[in-house]
């Protein structure tokens, strides 16, 4: 039956090349163009979180209690050994940095700026962060007498300095006095995390303590995971161990950009609806218009003994050829620009000082999830199906004979 | 005749018609609540960091811009201001003295910025005084007391009546130091801002920065503050070359390319959608015409011209664009209409705008009718345009053809 | 009297396959005078249509030529050919074919607008039309509210009324039943007695076959007889 049904059904469709054309081209492109927003927009926001993420949140900050709320040097995570034990056992933890924090002010000759200084081990943030990936100009090292500096772009702009430029850095210690330090800018970095690249001057952890007067204690301890299903429950499990320290998800410290992620699948999901419903209305009219045609046809088919079943799963059939046909093509299509863009990138430059107002990279690579295409093809195969219902009951309705003498 | 003929046919082949009307209709009205609403946020972002505090109009000093250090402040603020107050296109001015300190208060220090400013014009050139939380505004004849944002405050933990001290640079980059007392709070809404921005009055601050007679920028009220470009070149032109005057589109390049590149991915998705819509519509088109090609034949067989034929089938589309067109911009507008004087609310999502420097959460749609009747003549044009292939294809049969055609 | 019409060596071959070959017609040769009231019969298939379509202009001929009034029709260009048609012939189909959307006035007057005829002109055209084809009292009426045969009257009444040198008719009482289709050929006598117009008819219908003045008779694309009655 299937057999004869997909020949009558692609005999028929091809008897109506333009409008099957038409339609298979239809919905080729409005699933490529859904799948390219899609792709494209889920980069975007990943991007975001992720570069949050990196450069300084990790899946999962700790901090001393009451730090979040108030953070002075008096709430600094005292005792390190026995987190660092515990985090050295987990096998989840792909990297931990702990980073020393505190406000101050940054001056050149000219020019001064309130910033936050982050005391940091070079090397363990290089593999945890990949700071290298957001290095602009100079290089990654305090130098030997950890004298260098690491700023963002942003901040550079604004005091005007230059690799090599001398700045000063001056700050509260932990006895209550202005403490100052000049150093020299050895690196420029841009995360694309506004906070840091408009605010953030990075030192030598040793240099920090010198600076602050703290031999010990640390103020944020970032750690990033393999897997992010496992951050909750290790959140949990710190927590536990770890009931006097205050231990926040990425997402909690970054509530934007969670609603970044919600707002966009929300937004997703509209679009899908929207572009799906008119794609629907567009199988439905060819559909009708096939089945009015071949009234007589049907007649006949019925006249002699084929059941009105069979002719619903034919016109069932050349639906999903329709259907499928398209969704081929436009997933193919849609898969390719996608994977382009991924590995590529989708190259924004001409606009890239507004984009970094959004906390966006010049560049955007493109996500392929294969929900995507498993929506769209159950999307298609319901709007395939639906586009059906009228066309049958109308042709239920009629009887044989008056179908046969209708022209 | 063949007017009669088109609308003849909208009536009698009523599927094409709903269809196409009703898609059209919806799309129009989309595309015109969808640009009234970006172009309401956009606007109402920049209004807000405008009005907040930057200002419609700065004037600076001519290398101050490029090169904000003390070395090019205005060195003569009175001359600028006698200039300002002769032209009649401004509403008031104010000038204003920006310099980054070191705050401290209860062994806490936090970096910010100290401004001097002309309290009593600072009312009708920024949301200061608007934004006051709580405490009392500053009089010009205040000494050593500080309006200061509340975030700022609650960093510092401290109150009204408290006292902070400042360490900073003068203007001839001498140590400045003083204590101030807190006298009010305010809450702009911008965490950034009311984080770190500390005022006092400008006179009294030339005391203590030994910034007599000096700014580093002048506040510009315009009278018509949609025509702050044009004002802003003209002052550029009378002020004089050792100084330099910028709009505010200047002055947030990047806010005004970032609100840009957000109207280009809107626009893009609804290119989207209507590739989708205008596909339906050819499709549906194509199927009425091709309905009717049997009665095309024998239009032309009878001595209908390929012309006259063709002008029937767009005289079609043109009535059902048109009408679809001006029901979804009366649509689409009164929407917009309705949401420009009850702006929508978007409470929740907050922290997502300050993201982007946006204090509010109630977004008033634009309004404009230039602008919706661009949108409709866009989508007129898109609506006819995806009608013309079926239309032509069908020109192309011979008359025997298409009475033959099945 | 000089000939109205010529068909010269006319051939239409149709290729509906690169295998399968039509041959429609085969060098027709034909001379019919202004004024005559012609039928051309035979089997199904023979090429009645076809040869009508050709003279028409509707379609091209393999070779071969139409001269109509003087006038060669089958170099012309498509325009050329729709200006033909609509000042020139009038057409009658077996269908009837109407335009369902416009009323009976509409569909007379039609080709008259289309010919820039003022409203004016054209009511008055249409009256008098009606009035002599007996369908005065259907004007408002759609075709779809007509019976067959009032609708080939009024067919008749469209072919009519851009006042042509000639009416072509292809098997115009195929669908009619023996009364109309006596009613039908009432009026084209009418027509071709009083109005002096040329009509070309096909058939295979004796009855309607015996009513011409002058049988063509097709077979195979091939003319087996031509005889004019006086
Ligand atoms: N468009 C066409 N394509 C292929 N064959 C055609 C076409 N039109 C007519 N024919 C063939 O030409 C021959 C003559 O047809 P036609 O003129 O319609 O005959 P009649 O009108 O006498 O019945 C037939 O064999 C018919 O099948
Ligand atoms: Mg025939």
């Amino acid at each position: 039956m299937f057999k004869t049904a997909t020949k009558i059904g692609i005999t028929s469709l091809l008897r109506r090349r333009t409008r099957s054309a038409l339609l298979i081209l239809m919905i080729a492109v409005s699933l490529w163009g859904l799948l390219f927003i899609e792709g494209i927009y889920d980069g975007m926001t990943e991007q975001m979180i992720a570069n949050a993420i990196r450069s300084d949140s990790g899946h999962i900050s700790i901090f001393a209690d009451g730090y979040r709320l108030n953070p002075d040097l008096s709430r600094w995570i005292e005792n390190t050994i026995e987190l660092d034990e515990f985090l050295n056992e987990r096998q989840q933890i792909k990297s931990t940095v702990a980073r020393l924090k505190q406000d101050g002010l940054v001056a050149t000759a000219h020019y001064s700026r309130g910033i936050a200084i982050l005391g940091i081990d070079l090397e363990r943030e290089a593999n945890h962060s990949h700071l290298e990936g957001y290095l602009r100009h100079g290089e990654l090292n305090f130098g030997e007498r950890q004298r260098g500096a690491i700023i963002g772009f942003k901040l550079a702009k604004k005091l005007k300095v230059a690799i090599g430029n001398k700045i000063i850095l001056s700050a509260q210690n932990s006895a209550g006095e202005m403490a100052s330090t000049a150093l020299k800018v050895k690196g420029i970095i841009k995360t694309h995390n506004m906070a840091f690249d408009e605010n953030a001057v990075f030192i030598a952890a040793a240099k920090a303590r010198e600076l602050l007067s703290m031999p010990t204690g640390i103020s944020q301890i970032a750690i990033s995971i393999a897997n992010e299903g496992e951050i909750a429950s290790l959140q949990q499990q710190l927590q536990e161990e770890f009931p006097n320290l205050t231990i926040k998800r990425w997402d909690e410290l970054y509530p934007a950009l969670q609603q970044s992620r919600v707002l966009m699948a929300g937004f997703k999901q509209v679009i899908n609806i929207i572009i799906f419903s008119i794609a629907a209305l567009g199988i439905f009219g060819v559909m009708l218009v096939s089945v009015l045609e071949r009234m007589r046809e049907f007649g006949i088919m019925l006249a002699i003994g084929t059941k009105f079943s069979q002719i619903g799963i034919i016109i069932l059939v050349e639906a999903s050829i329709l259907g499928c046909a398209g969704f081929g093509l436009g997933a193919l299509a849609g898969f390719s620009t996608l994977y382009y863009f991924k590995i590529y990138g989708l190259d924004l430059s001409v606009f890239s000082s507004a984009l970094d107002e959004f906390g966006l990279d010049a560049i955007t690579y493109a996500i392929i999830r294969p929900d995507y295409f498993f929506t769209a093809l159950a999307a298609i195969i319901l709007a395939s199906v639906f586009s059906i219902i009228i066309p049958l009951r109308i042709l239920k309705k009629t009887k044989p004979v008056d179908a046969i003498n209708a022209i | 005749m063949l007017i009669k003929l088109a609308l003849r046919n909208l009536i009698a082949y009523k599927k094409r018609t709903i269809v196409t009307v009703l898609l059209t209709t919806i799309t129009t009205a989309l595309l015109v609540f969808s640009t009234a609403w970006m172009d309401g946020s956009h606007q109402t972002m920049i209004k807000n960091a405008v009005e907040i505090y930057p200002g419609y109009l700065q004037i600076t000093a001519d290398k101050f811009r490029d090169s904000p250090s003390f070395d090019h402040l205005i060195f003569d603020a009175d001359t600028v201001s006698q200039q300002l107050s002769q032209n009649q296109d401004i509403a008031t001015f104010g000038a204003r003295f920006e310099s980054f300190v070191l705050f401290s208060a209860n062994e806490k220090s936090v970096g910010g910025m100290l401004t001097g400013i002309e309290p009593e014009k600072e009312q009708q050139l920024s949301r200061l005084y608007s934004s006051l939380h709580s405490g009392d505004y500053l009089k010009t004849t205040d000494t050593n007391s500080a309006y200061i944002g509340i975030e700022l405050a609650r960093r510092l933990k401290v109150d009204i009546g408290d006292e902070i001290v400042f360490i900073g640079n003068g203007a001839d980059y001498s140590f400045a130091a003083d204590t101030l007392k807190i006298k009010g709070l305010f809450q702009t809404g911008l965490y950034e801002f009311d984080a770190s921005a500390a005022f006092i009055a400008k006179p009294y601050f030339d005391v203590i920065m030994a910034a007599d007679n000096y700014a580093t920028h002048f506040i510009v009220q315009p009278k018509h503050p949609e025509q702050t470009v044009e004002l802003a070149a003209q002052l550029g032109e009378t002020i004089g070359s050792q100084y330099q005057s910028a709009s505010w589109n200047q002055i947030m390049a990047e806010l005004v390319k970032a609100m840009e590149i957000d109207s280009l991915f809107g626009y893009i998705t609804l290119a989207i959608i209507f590739i989708v819509v205008f596909f339906v519509i050819m499709i549906y088109t194509l199927l009425t015409v091709f309905g009717r090609i049997r009665e095309i034949g024998v239009l032309r067989a009878i001595g209908t011209t390929p012309r006259q034929i063709f002008t029937i089938l767009l005289l079609e589309s043109c009535v059902l664009a048109l009408i679809s067109v001006i029901a979804g911009g009366l649509l689409g507008g009164a929407f917009a209409y309705y949401f420009e004087l009850h702006p929508i609310t978007l409470s929740g999502f907050e922290d997502q705008f300050k993201q982007y420097g946006l204090a509010v959460s109630a977004i008033p749609t634009a309004f404009e009718p230039w602008t919706i009747l661009r949108d409709m003549a866009v989508m007129f044009t898109l609506s006819v345009l995806s009608t013309i292939y079926p239309i032509i294809k069908v020109n192309r049969y011979k008359p025997v053809e298409a009475m033959r055609h099945v | 009297m000089s000939d109205f019409l010529k068909i010269q060596q006319i051939n239409k071959t149709f290729q509906p396959d690169k295998e399968v070959r039509i041959e429609a017609l085969q060098d027709i040769n034909l001379e019919i005078e202004a004024g005559d009231f012609v039928v051309i019969s035979g089997p199904s298939g023979s090429g009645k249509t076809t040869l009508l379509n050709i003279v028409g202009g509707l379609e091209n001929a393999t070779g071969g030529t139409v001269i109509l009034d003087g006038q060669n029709v089958t170099g012309l260009a498509e325009k050329e050919l729709s200006h033909l048609r609509r000042n020139h012939i009038g057409f009658i189909f077996q269908a009837y074919n109407l335009i369902p959307v416009l009323n009976v006035r509409e569909n007379i007057e039609f080709i008259m607008k289309l010919q820039g005829t003022t409203q004016r002109a054209c009511d008055q055209g249409v009256e008098e039309i009606a009035k002599k084809l007996h369908i005065d009292d259907l004007l408002k009426k759609l075709p779809h509210q007509l019976s067959g045969g009032q609708q080939q009257r009024v067919a008749v009444a469209r072919a009519v009324a851009a006042e042509p040198k000639l009416i072509l008719a292809d098997e115009p009482t195929a669908n009619l039943d023996s009364q109309n289709a006596a009613t039908l050929m009432d009026m084209l006598e009418h027509l071709n007695q009083h109005e002096g117009i040329t009509i070309i008819f096909s058939s295979h219908d004796p009855m309607v076959i015996e009513r011409a003045k002058h049988s063509i008779v097709l077979k195979d694309g091939k003319v087996v007889s031509n005889e004019r009655f006086n």
